[in-house]
C-alpha cells in the first residue's frame, strides 16, 4: 500500500462513466460523473431504479462484469489510481481500503459456510494473524454489530438468523478488515422499519468509531435526510444535484429532487391526501433525450431544455450544483411553472401516460 | 400487546367484512408444536373503508389477509363476507366467493404468468366466469387496462417487458376486471421506488372511488398506510396492538408499539435527526413460544410484572381509539427505548418461553 497521504479527500472520481455493450446498443449507465468524499464523511447518492447510482457505486469499486464494460474516467483512492488495475490488483484493496454491503442480505451470504468462517476469510487473508486470533476478532465483531450470543452464533449458517441479523453480519464482514470507505448500497431496503432504523444506526456507529467514510445508496431521500453529510441526486447516469444536505434541502434547485421529495408520502399529511407524482419513467439509456434527460417528465420544462442540455452549475451556497436551465425558486424558474400552467403544458411523459 | 377482544367492532349491518376471533396457526414437526401466526384478531370494515393494517414482519399481518381469503382456511374464528360466513364454505361455493374478493401480492413481477400476454393475464377471471361473450369481455379488458394507465395496445406484450411500478398496474387490472367488493393488498407498493409507489398509491386510491372498492391494505410503511386508510389496525406477533382513525393514531399513539413504529420512520428532513433512544430494540420473539401475557413485553420498556400475567384486552381509551395494553402511553409521552437492550429482551425472552405454564 502506498503511503497514506492524510491531506488531500480520500477519494476522487473525475469523469466516470461506465457503458454497457448490449445487443440493442452502448447503455451509458453512468455518464461523466465526478464527485470527491473526505475521511470520515458519508455522501448520500439518491435516484430511481435504474438511475446508475449502484452501477457507479460498483464502478468505484471495479465489481463489474468482465465482459462488455467500457470504463473510463479516473478513479483515485488516497490519491492513487485504482481504474485502471484489474481485479488481482484489486484484491488488496476489496476489503481491506474500500468494502460494500449489499441490498439482499438473504443473497449476500454463502448459504452453506458457517459465519464465523464468512467473517475470517477477509481477515485471514489481508492481515497476518492466527487462526485463533481471527477467529476472537470475528466473535468481538460480532459483538460490536450487537448481535446477541456471538461465540454461539460463529458456528451458526445464515439460514439460521432472521434478515436483520444477516444484515448485521454482512456489516461485520465489510467492517473485519477496518476498511476506510465503506459502500452502502441500499443496505435496508429489504428490511423492515424498525430494523431499518437500528440497523442504519449501527452504521453510522460504526463509522463514527472508524472515522470511516461511506457512500450510502438509496431511493429514499428520507434515509439519507439525517444521516449523510453530503448528497449527490442522480438521474439516467448522471449527477443532477450535489450540495451539502442541509442546503439541499433547504434550497433545492433541481426539479427532479424537489419531484423525489414530494413524493414520499409524509406523517403530518391527512389520510387521503393525493400524492405528488413524477409522471412516466427514466429515459432509455440507449438513446437518451437530447437535452435535458428529465425534460419529458418535468413540470418546468420549456424548448430550451428538449435541445441543450445543462450543465452542471455551481448554486449560491458552497459545493451546491446543479444542472438546471430554469432552477426551482429562482425568477427563471417561477416564471416556467406559471408559463407551462398558463398554457396548459404538461411534461410530454404525462401526456403519454393518459392520467398520471 | 396483546390483545384479543373485539369492543372495536361496529355494531350494525354496514361491515361488508367482520372477522372475529381469528387464528391461524401451522403445526411444525411431530411433536405437536405450532407456529402461533395470528392469535384471536377481530377486525372489521365497512363498506367502501380502507383498513391499513401495520406491523413487523412475522406479525401475522399477510397470514390475516390471506386467512380471510380461506388461503388457507383459519384454524378457527368467523369471517362473514358481505352477510356470508366464508369457513363455513367448501369447494364450488367457496369458489363462486372469489371474484367478489381479489388480492394484489407485493411482488408484481413474480405474481404475474410470465408466459402469458398481459390481455390474457387480465382477462383470466373473466374466462373462468363466462362474463359476457367475448367482445364484452375484451372490451371489459380495454377499460381497465385505460383505467390503470395502461395503453391497451400494449396488451399483447408479455410481463417481462414492464418495469415494476407497470407490472403493478397489470395486477391491479387483474384484481379489478370481475368488478369485487373487496380487495387486499398485501405489502402492494414496498416493492416500488418512492416516486414509482406515489403513482400506484394514488391508483389504487382511483380505483377505489371508480369501481366502489372497500380496501384492507397490508403494508409495514406507516406512512403509507397513514396516506391511504379510514382506519388502522396496529398488530405485533399475532395479536392487535392498536385500532384507531390514522389521524389519531398519529397524533396521539396510545400503544408503546406503534410509538416505537413511529419512531422508525426516516423523516426526509435533515433537521430534524434520527433520535436513538427511540428506536425499538431486539427482534420479534420466536411464534412458536410467544411470550406470556402481552406478548410485546419482551420489548417494551413500561412492562412491569402484571403484563407477564395477564394479557392486555382491547379498550376504549378515546373515542374510537382501542388499545391493548396495560400502561398506555399518556399525551405526549415519549418512551425511552434504550432502556431495554437487546440482550435484556432475549433473557426475559427466553424465560417467558413457553416453560412458564
Amino acid at each position: 500500500m502506498a503511503a497514506a497521504q492524510p491531506s488531500g479527500p480520500l477519494l476522487e472520481v473525475a469523469d466516470l462513466s461506465t457503458h454497457f455493450e448490449t445487443s440493442r446498443g452502448l447503455v451509458r449507465a453512468v455518464d461523466g460523473v465526478s464527485l470527491t468524499l473526505d475521511r470520515g464523511k458519508t455522501l448520500g447518492i439518491v435516484g430511481e431504479s435504474g438511475s446508475g447510482k449502484t452501477v457507479l457505486s460498483r464502478s468505484i469499486m471495479n465489481l463489474l462484469p468482465k465482459r462488455g464494460v467500457v470504463r473510463s474516467g479516473s478513479v483515485r483512492l488516497e490519491g492513487n489510481e485504482i481504474l485502471p488495475l484489474s481485479a488481482k490488483e484489486m484484491r488488496r484493496y476489496w476489503g481491506a481500503q474500500m468494502a460494500m454491503i449489499f441490498q439482499d442480505p438473504m443473497t449476500s451470504l454463502n448459504p452453506v459456510m458457517k459465519i464465523g468462517k464468512q467473517i475470517t476469510e477477509a481477515v485471514r487473508q489481508h492481515l497476518d494473524v492466527t487462526r485463533q486470533y481471527a477467529n476472537e476478532l470475528a466473535e468481538s465483531l460480532l459483538a460490536s454489530v450487537r448481535i446477541p450470543e456471538p461465540h454461539a452464533r460463529l458456528k451458526e449458517y445464515p439460514h439460521q438468523l432472521s434478515g436483520g441479523m444477516r444484515q448485521r453480519i454482512c456489516i461485520a464482514i465489510a467492517l473485519a478488515c477496518g476498511p476506510k470507505l465503506l459502500f452502502a448500497d441500499e443496505p435496508t431496503t429489504a428490511l423492515d422499519v424498525t430494523v431499518q432504523a437500528q440497523v442504519l444506526d449501527l452504521i453510522a456507529h460504526q463509522q463514527a468509531e472508524r472515522f470511516m467514510a461511506m457512500v450510502l445508496v438509496t431511493h429514499d431521500l428520507g434515509v439519507v435526510a439525517g444521516r449523510a453529510d453530503e448528497i449527490a441526486v442522480m438521474y439516467a447516469g448522471r449527477i443532477v444535484e450535489h450540495a451539502p444536505t442541509g442546503v439541499l434541502f433547504a434550497n433545492m434547485k433541481m426539479p427532479y429532487t424537489e419531484a423525489l421529495l414530494a413524493s414520499i408520502p409524509k406523517l403530518d399529511e391527512h389520510s387521503h391526501t393525493r400524492l405528488a407524482t413524477i409522471p412516466g419513467r427514466p429515459p432509455d439509456l440507449v438513446i437518451p433525450p437530447p437535452g435535458c434527460k428529465f425534460a419529458p417528465r418535468c413540470r418546468y420544462v420549456q424548448e430550451r431544455c428538449v435541445q441543450e442540455e445543462p450543465p452542471l452549475t455551481a448554486g449560491a451556497a458552497p459545493g451546491h450544483e446543479f444542472r438546471c436551465w430554469f432552477p426551482v425558486g429562482t425568477p427563471e424558474g417561477n416564471e416556467a411553472l406559471a408559463r407551462n400552467e398558463r398554457e396548459g403544458r404538461v411534461p410530454q411523459a404525462a401526456a403519454l401516460a393518459g392520467h398520471a | 400487546m396483546a390483545g384479543t377482544g373485539s369492543i372495536h367492532l361496529r355494531a350494525g349491518d354496514g361491515a361488508l367484512l367482520r372477522v372475529e376471533d381469528l387464528v391461524v396457526e401451522f403445526p411444525i414437526g411431530h411433536g405437536g408444536e405450532a407456529v402461533h401466526a395470528v392469535s384471536g384478531i377481530s377486525l372489521d370494515v365497512l363498506d367502501g373503508e380502507t383498513l391499513g393494517i401495520v406491523g413487523e414482519s412475522g406479525c401475522g399481518k399477510s397470514t390475516t389477509g390471506r386467512a380471510v381469503m380461506q388461503l388457507p382456511a383459519p384454524k378457527s374464528g368467523s369471517v362473514r363476507f358481505d352477510g356470508v360466513e366464508l369457513t363455513s364454505l367448501h369447494g364450488e361455493a367457496l369458489r363462486r366467493v372469489r371474484p367478489r374478493l381479489q388480492m394484489i401480492f407485493q411482488d408484481p413481477i413474480s405474481s404475474l404468468n410470465p408466459r402469458r400476454r398481459v390481455r390474457e393475464i387480465v382477462r383470466e377471471g373473466l374466462d373462468i366466469w363466462e362474463m359476457g361473450d367475448k367482445d364484452a369481455r375484451n372490451a371489459k379488458v380495454d377499460e381497465v387496462l385505460d383505467a390503470v394507465g395502461m395503453d391497451p395496445a400494449n396488451g399483447a406484450r408479455r410481463p417481462h417487458e414492464f418495469s415494476g411500478g407497470q407490472c403493478q398496474r397489470i395486477s391491479i387490472a387483474r384484481a379489478v376486471v370481475t368488478e369485487p367488493k373487496l380487495i387486499i393488498c398485501d405489502e402492494p407498493v414496498s416493492a416500488l421506488d418512492v416516486s414509482v409507489q406515489a403513482q400506484i398509491l394514488n391508483l389504487l386510491e382511483d380505483m377505489k372511488h371508480r369501481y366502489g372498492l372497500t380496501v384492507v391494505f397490508i403494508a409495514h410503511d406507516l406512512a403509507v398506510v397513514k396516506n391511504v386508510s379510514d382506519r388502522v389496525l396496529v398488530m405485533y406477533l399475532g395479536k392487535a396492538c392498536e385500532i384507531a382513525s390514522p389521524d389519531d393514531l398519529y397524533e396521539h399513539p396510545k400503544h408503546p408499539y406503534t410509538g416505537a413504529l413511529l419512531a422508525a420512520i426516516p423523516v426526509p428532513d435533515p433537521t430534524q435527526h434520527p433520535d436513538e433512544e427511540r428506536v425499538l430494540g431486539g427482534e420479534v420473539p420466536s411464534p412458536i413460544h410467544p411470550p406470556t401475557g402481552c406478548r410485546f413485553r419482551t420489548r417494551c420498556p413500561k412492562s412491569q410484572e402484571r403484563c407477564a400475567l395477564e394479557e392486555p384486552v382491547l379498550r376504549e381509551v378515546e373515542p374510537s381509539q382501542y388499545v391493548a395494553c396495560h400502561f398506555p402511553l399518556e399525551a405526549g409521552e415519549q418512551i425511552d427505548f434504550a432502556r431495554v437492550g437487546i440482550g435484556a429482551s432475549i433473557d426475559v425472552a427466553s424465560d417467558g418461553d413457553g416453560s412458564t405454564p
